[in-house]
């Protein structure tokens, strides 16, 4: 037996697990720059064919939207002509109506295209003239009332001016109300009439109220004949006088609260007519009317 | 009235309520009463 057996046989094993490990890093060497490299080619073309699927998608994509954008165009051009055809059919009934008109008999408009335009022109002036005639309407009735205050107001102080005769100004300063009835016709013969307008105007915490605008009429039974224009002014010394007013069934000088009331200098106000009076009134006239009987006069607020 | 103060005012509205305001072109008559007799109501 040879004593180097068994240390020649470690030998070899060592020598044999250096050329494998060498063999094998070798080959791991070699292998693992090729490994990276296919990586990197396979990422790259991997890269370049999603880049080509998205520019395929995208391309798609494009031709989809054209697609649809296309499609609404035609279908907005549908719509602009399904428009443009309800137009000319209103426009033709309109000229159909207005021919109608035209040719029937007794009108002088001539038939044809024009007269669509005619005949709405002839509406539309209509239309213009009764809101013109309304707005004109309303300005003349404001007007009206206008001139009624202005009436009231110069027959008010050409009644305080007058000299001694004028209404006091202590019972003035007393009353809560005042009404003037300018110009009241009474005319008649056996039967008479009686009619005007007035306006009255309250004391307020802040100064003479707003006016208020009245119409009188009435009538009187009786031998009478002629006719005359009186101006009435009343004052109304409490709230009771001016119950009565607002009341329609008022009686312009038949009434048994209104009391003559006095003129000038008699300075009336602590005599018992003028404190039990709600109304004192006070009248000038113009021409005559004699003898006049039962007479009556109500009066309405406002227009009526 | 109407034309004046507008629908539904009536005469004791307009009398009592110094709420009311008048137009100018019919204050003539207010404001000649105004200038013989000043005096407010009291409340």
């Amino acid at each position: 037996m040879n004593p180097d057996t068994p240390r020649s046989s470690a030998y070899g094993f060592t020598t044999g697990l250096l050329t494998g490990t060498c063999i094998g890093a070798g080959l791991a060497l070699w292998f693992a720059p090729r490994s990276a490299a296919e990586i990197g080619t396979r990422v790259t073309e991997a890269g370049k064919r999603l880049g080509q699927r998205a520019s395929a998608e995208y391309r798609q994509a494009g031709i989809h939207a054209g697609d649809v954008v296309e499609e609404l165009a035609r279908t907005g051009r549908g719509v602009r002509a399904d428009v443009a055809r309800a137009v000319a059919r209103g426009a033709h009934e309109v000229e159909r109506v207005a021919t109608a008109a035209g040719s029937a008999p007794g009108s002088d408009v001539k038939a044809g295209p024009v007269n669509a335009r005619s005949f709405v022109s002839t509406i539309g002036a209509l239309i213009l003239a009764l809101a013109v005639g309304s707005v004109a309407q309303a300005q003349e009735h404001l007007t009206d009332e206008a001139s009624q205050s202005d009436k009231a107001a110069r027959v008010f102080r050409e009644i305080m001016d007058t000299p001694d005769k004028g209404i006091p100004q202590d019972l003035l300063g007393k009353a809560e109300c005042v009404a003037v009835f300018p110009s009241v016709i009474q005319a008649g013969f056996i039967v008479g009439g009686r009619g005007g307008r007035g306006v009255a105007s309250c004391r307020t915490v802040e100064g003479w109220s707003a006016p208020a605008f009245f119409t009188l009429g009435g009538g009187s039974i009786g031998l009478q004949i002629g006719a005359q224009s009186t101006d009435f002014v009343m004052l109304f010394m409490n709230t009771d006088g001016l119950d009565s007013l607002l009341s329609n069934e008022f009686t312009l000088g038949g009434d048994a609260s209104v009391a003559a009331g006095p003129v000038g200098r008699q300075a009336g106000a602590s005599t018992d007519l003028v404190l039990t009076a709600k109304i004192l009134s006070y009248s000038r006239s113009k021409g005559s009317v004699r003898r006049p009987r039962a007479q009556g006069c109500s009066h309405q607020a406002g227009r009526g | 009235m109407r034309d004046v103060y507008g629908a539904g005012v009536t005469a004791k509205d307009v009398l009592k309520d110094n709420r009311i305001t008048a137009p100018v072109t019919v204050r003539a008559f207010p404001e000649a009463l105004g200038s013989y007799s000043s005096r407010n109501a009291t409340k």
